[in-house]
């Protein structure tokens, strides 16, 4: 095993540990000739490599660089040297430095946010008029006019800073003088500096904000350029991500927002079945995923190998991993929180794109300067990839019970499609209201044709069809997904005082059909009637909210606001025909608030976010009060310590069914006090993060202590009563389970070759009293998991590979069998089996790697069009997913569910 | 970075620890239906190991002491071996009402199940005594299926089990003269069924047998997932073994099927 890893973990490290040396070998795309400054602009852009210098000491030369004598980047960088005397430097960042003299160098490598002497100097001079004063304002992109939210706007050389709202409104207090340089950072965007002119009245800024990807029009660094799909956040347990930058990673086809945070410590990878997020021992229904406000309830698309979300709608994700705000409730573990795109406001665009998966188109249409829009709708279609994982899916079907036949020759149309919209109007500088919808559903049939072709469903029945006497009436299909939408206003009451007010739905809907009606000699057995599964699953969430930002003092941020929300879950799920084994309907409303203040000490080296939120949830009657505390403390520039705590409700849950039938293996049910209680958590996270400029080390550590989980289970079913039903007490199980873990990441964040490793340690085991006293492994426990990403850029080609490593999961085998003769005559076969998940499947790994090509299309620069090919699982690795067992002969047969094998994808991008 | 390297190995070596499972034990797997008004049947067999490391015990199925207690009276009746893991009892005749406790000692542990007979199903009905069925291939409209209907005040299970009864059958597809003679619907708490004309294999007297079952037999059949992720272990009411010790009780109504 070790010897296998040893080369993978190489070449993995390579760009942590070789650095950026092959930027040099860069080959020149064409000859350039000009001034020495312009040139390096140019090239830079063509490239896509920085170099940093003092234009003053450049602009004085004018040459030309041809392909033919200097050929690479090295070769340029040896003409500096012997044509002008100068001094070069491949710095360890991917910077290229170039300096007149060593002394220089020095400066430059010193301070990589370069400002011209004269600038300083003059900067010097500059006297402030106002100090300690307010400032506010807006962060942008500069092409499109979005807003950027969750940017970070800093005072340089100070700990002082805010992020940017949804809207990407920011106010700062105290800012110390009028005269500071306001640093301005968004992932996926080239730092931006603002150094502020002295002036009575400071009017609000207005920064645009230009995308990496496009090219560095700006050779001369003004700051460092975050080129990141990812990043973890220093000061809470969060990580961020731009969607924009999540085509360089490797993907199944599509690339997927919640596939890219598995690649993240802390978030588990080795579930192929689920979009879903396992996050620190959580289970994907513990995840709240706010989509512009609104919750989703189901991610999956085809059996959960994609997530329902398309990046292509999407500007900002934010990942919770644990101790989140008391802005956020409602779920154990985590938060992830969407923000849509708002469409471009300068001027139409549209894209498009295709994969061996799927087609996917957008447009972004504004009208006048206060209506942005966008569309996005993506649908699958049948193709080689669609089939390979539907079968795949198809062969874990596993199911002994005798009446149910296998799913025969299905020709039928399965899909699954996606659809995005938003609508913003900016009413005033004060009021925005944006209304964004989504729906994503699956429809998956496998209604068995039998040879009989065509047509939409299953035969009339009675007539005898060649080949053997098949009568029947037969549905099999799955349809599931998630429709919601929100209207949103956010008004702005003062620069510092903002009110966000949002009413939204959300409809879950899940059935399951299942049935036969058949009678067919198969195997000389024709016993068949009625029989299958009808499974009916539909939650409704209507929504109100009323967020309230204040911006008290340069020491004080308040949050607070209230929220209220009414559900209605329908499930029903039959077997055979007429035993209902479970109804549910519940219909319940939670009511509530929060309030929390971000406070600062020491200054701002610590922060300190004591919170309250309260819930009342009318199915039990009771409140449920939830302190939560979040601190994080400065040590130093780059050393960051922060602590998380605080208790966490979940009233409405999904339940696994444990049934690999179709892939729609679980429901959504909401508490009832009784025999589904409420479940809560208690978090305790500690991390600690050294932040260089270039890479970041970080280690953190969490312990969750969970109580009223549930389960619902088939097995250990107790006896029911003579004379009643199968009641449904009987099939759930509640206990109490811990989750703790440690999580360690290296990451080396810029340069043409970055990526990271990352290391989790973990544990999550469950106990039910009802099964038994002993804690057991839940599900989901992944003992070691370890991840490793690279990214390389050259010139206009992105390469990634990322290699996942995890612990089997633990799963239950049987430990005897045996057949037993029922009053037909007929005989099935049932199982004595092991304590619950006390043994392990075989490790998981896989490598992943990508390439994609950048380029130009219909006359328009920035190279916004790409090809791409990704191959997953590169050297096949059979993943067992779970095992299979028969019952022949009197032995009991063993076989292996396998996950993908080796999938290559092709896609290709262009923007109109 | 070496030692993070370091880290990372040793927490991988960690990983290979195996997970040693224990709880193999050789419990008895009983096989037992007590039919109102006839005589009962044990069948004692053993389980099946999943591997070899599962070894059983060198207990005889065929040379237990089983008896069967009628609880209200406190009798006792021993059952004799026929020598096959089958046991019986021609004395007991079971009652309907009545409390039955299944006792045997078996590898040191003591096995006992108990079952209470169920009543006669009440006011068992057809809403049809005939059924006229075309011979496939000669076209002609389905008929319209025949309701069974029947009283459950207590939500009780009940099973509809049918059987062509002719000794010389003919079949209704007379290129499938080799379908099963029989059919029946899966347990339901209901109390109605539609008998479809489709299920009906042959011509002829059709028993109609509705079966009143208990609660920890219905389990028998549910949905039995074979995959790792849902296995599952049916705990009926057979303490220490595995396996059914229930009773039942039935009512037959007849129903012919001729051609039109």
């Amino acid at each position: 095993m070790m010897k296998q890893l040893v080369p993978v973990v190489l070449f993995l490290l390579m760009p942590l540990l070789a650095g950026a040396q092959t930027v040099e070998n860069f080959r020149l795309p064409k000859n350039y000739i000009g001034r020495l400054d312009e040139i390096l602009t140019e090239m830079g852009q063509d490239l896509n490599i920085r170099f940093v210098y003092d234009p003053t000491t450049l602009q004085k030369y004018n040459t030309s660089l041809m392909t033919d004598n200097e050929k690479t980047v090295a070769g340029v960088l040896k003409m500096f040297t012997t044509a002008w005397d100068m001094v070069t430097l491949v710095g360890k960042d991917g910077f290229i430095y170039i300096a007149r003299d060593k002394e220089q160098l020095n400066q430059l490598l010193q301070h990589k946010e370069i400002v011209k002497e004269e600038k300083q100097q003059s900067r010097k001079t500059l006297k402030p008029i106002k100090r300690n004063f307010l400032l506010s304002g807006e962060i942008a992109d500069s092409d499109n006019g979005e807003r950027i939210p969750f940017a970070t706007i800093m005072v340089e050389g100070t700990t002082k800073g805010v992020t940017s709202d949804q809207n990407g409104h920011f106010a700062l207090e105290k800012v110390p003088a009028d005269t500071a340089v306001i640093v301005i950072s968004y992932l996926g965007y080239h730092t931006k500096k603002i150094e502020l002119t002295p002036q009575k009245e400071n009017p609000s800024l207005f920064v645009e904000m230009k995308l990496q990807s496009v090219g560095i029009t700006e050779v001369f660094v003004n700051g460092r350029k975050d080129d990141k799909a990812l990043q973890q956040s220093t000061i809470e347990q969060k990580i961020k991500m731009s969607p924009i930058a999540l085509k360089i990673l490797p993907n199944i086809g599509e690339k997927d927002i919640m596939r890219g945070f598995q690649l993240m410590p802390g978030v588990s990878a080795s579930n192929e079945g689920s979009a879903g997020m396992y996050v620190r021992g959580g289970t994907p229904d513990q995840n709240l995923i706010l989509y512009d406000g609104f919750t989703v309830y189901n991610v999956d698309h085809l059996y959960g190998f994609y997530s329902a979300f398309n990046s292509n709608a999407i500007k900002d994700v934010q990942l919770h991993k644990g101790g989140f705000d008391s802005k956020f409730g409602g779920r154990l573990s985590s938060v992830t929180e969407i923000t849509g795109k708002d469409g471009n406001a300068k001027k139409v665009s549209a894209g498009a794109e295709v994969s061996l998966l799927s087609t996917n188109a957008y447009v972004e249409i504004p009208k006048g300067d206060k209506f942005t829009s966008l569309f996005a709708f993506r649908r699958s279609y049948q193709g080689y990839l669609y089939d390979k994982i539907t079968s795949l899916s198809k062969a874990s079907t596993g199911n002994s019970n005798s009446f149910v036949m296998g799913r025969g020759n299905s020709d039928n149309s399965s899909y699954f499609y996606d659809l995005n919209g938003k609508i913003t109007y900016k009413a005033s500088d004060k009021d925005v209201f944006s209304l964004s919808i989504f729906n994503g559903t699956d429809y998956l049939d496998n209604t068995p044709h039998f040879g009989m072709r065509g047509g939409g469903g299953a035969p009339p029945g009675g007539s005898s069809l060649s080949g053997g006497s098949i009568s029947m009436s037969n549905t099999d299909y799955t349809r599931y997904g998630n429709v919601g939408a929100s209207f949103k206003w956010t008004r702005k009451i003062s620069e510092t005082l903002t009110s966000t007010s949002l009413i939204s739905f959300s409809d879950y809907y899940s059935t399951r059909d299942e049935r036969r009606s058949i009678t067919v000699d198969l195997n000389g057995v024709s016993t068949i009637m009625k029989s299958g599964i009808l499974e009916n699953n539909n939650l409704i969430d209507i929504s109100l909210k009323n967020d309230w930002k204040y911006v008290y003092d340069d020491k004080n941020i308040f949050e607070y606001g209230a929220f209220g929300t009414y559900y209605a879950i329908d499930y029903t799920y039959q077997q055979n025909d007429t035993l209902t084994i479970l109804n549910k309907n519940i219909k319940a409303a939670i009511v509530g608030g929060y309030v929390q203040d971000k406070m600062m000490f020491f200054d701002n080296l610590l922060t300190i976010t004591p919170g309250l939120r309260f819930n009342l949830f009318s199915a039990t009657g009771k409140i449920y009060p939830e302190p939560r505390l979040n601190a994080s403390y400065l040590f130093s520039k780059r050393l960051t310590a922060n602590f998380a705590t605080g208790l966490y409700n979940q009233f409405a849950n999904r339940v696994v069914r444990e049934d690999v039938m179709t892939g729609n293996r679980d429901f959504w049910i909401l508490s009832n006090g009784k025999d589904i209680p409420v479940s809560s958590s208690k978090h305790f996270n500690l991390g600690l993060n050294y932040d260089l400029s270039d890479y970041l080390f970080s280690a953190e550590g969490y312990y969750k202590l969970n109580q009223n989980v549930n389960e619902f289970s088939m097995r250990y079913r107790s006896v029911p009563q003579p004379g009643t039903s199968v009641q449904s007490t009987e099939q759930f199980f509640t206990g109490n389970g811990y989750a703790i873990g440690m999580e360690l990441l290296a990451q080396k964040k810029a340069g043409n070759f970055n990526g990271w490793i990352c290391y989790t340690l973990g544990q999550v085991k469950n106990r039910f009293p009802l099964q038994s006293s002993k804690y057991f492994y839940a599900n989901q426990d992944v003992t070691n998991e370890i991840k490793m990403v690279a990214i390389y850029k050259f010139g206009n080609f992105d390469f990634s590979a990322s290699w996942i490593y995890a612990t089997g999961r633990p799963y239950t085998a049987p430990l005897g069998g045996y057949t037993l003769n029922l009053i037909d005559g007929t005989s099935s076969a049932y199982y004595s089996v092991s304590d619950k998940n006390s043994y392990r499947l075989p490790d998981y790994h896989r490598m992943d790697v990508a390439a994609s090509y950048r380029f130009d299309m219909f006359g328009k620069k920035g190279k916004l069009n790409a090809i791409s090919l990704s191959v997953f699982n590169l050297y096949n690795r059979t993943n067992v997913s779970s095992k299979q067992y028969q019952l022949v002969d009197d032995v009991i047969l063993e076989s292996d569910i396998s996950y993908l094998g080796i999938t290559p994808n092709l896609s290709i991008s262009v923007k109109f | 970075m070496q030692k993070f390297i370091l880290l990372i190995s040793l927490a991988l070596l960690m990983s290979c620890k195996e997970t040693i499972v224990t709880g193999f034990q050789d419990k008895p797997v009983v096989e037992s239906y007590l039919y109102a008004d006839g005589s009962p049947t044990v069948k004692v067999s053993k389980l099946i190991p999943f591997s070899s490391d599962m070894t059983l015990s060198d207990m005889d199925v065929a040379k237990l002491n089983i008896s069967i207690t009628e609880t209200l009276s406190g009798k006792k009746y021993v059952m004799s071996s026929n020598g096959d893991g089958t046991y019986q009892n021609s004395d007991l005749i079971i009652a309907s009402g009545k409390t039955y406790q299944l006792a045997f000692p078996y590898n040191g542990m003591d096995i006992s199940a108990t079952t209470v007979v169920p009543e006669k199903p009440q006011n068992l009905t057809l809403s049809a005594s005939t059924l006229a069925i075309a011979a496939s291939g000669s076209g002609g409209e389905m008929p319209s299926p025949i309701t069974v209907k029947w009283t459950n005040s207590d939500q009780g299970y009940y099973l509809i089990y049918v059987k062509n009864v002719e000794t010389d059958k003919i079949a209704i597809d007379s290129k499938d003269s080799k379908a099963q003679d029989f059919f029946r619907n899966t347990p339901t708490n209901g109390s109605t069924y539609e008998l479809n004309a489709r299920s009906f294999k042959y011509y002829g007297m059709h028993r109609v047998i509705l079966y009143k079952i208990l609660p920890e037999y219905v389990l028998f059949f549910q949905q039995n997932s074979t995959n790792s992720i849902s296995i599952s272990e049916i705990k009926a009411n057979v303490e220490n073994g595995f396996g059914i010790f229930t009773a039942i009780n039935s009512v037959s109504a007849y129903l012919y099927v001729g051609k039109p």
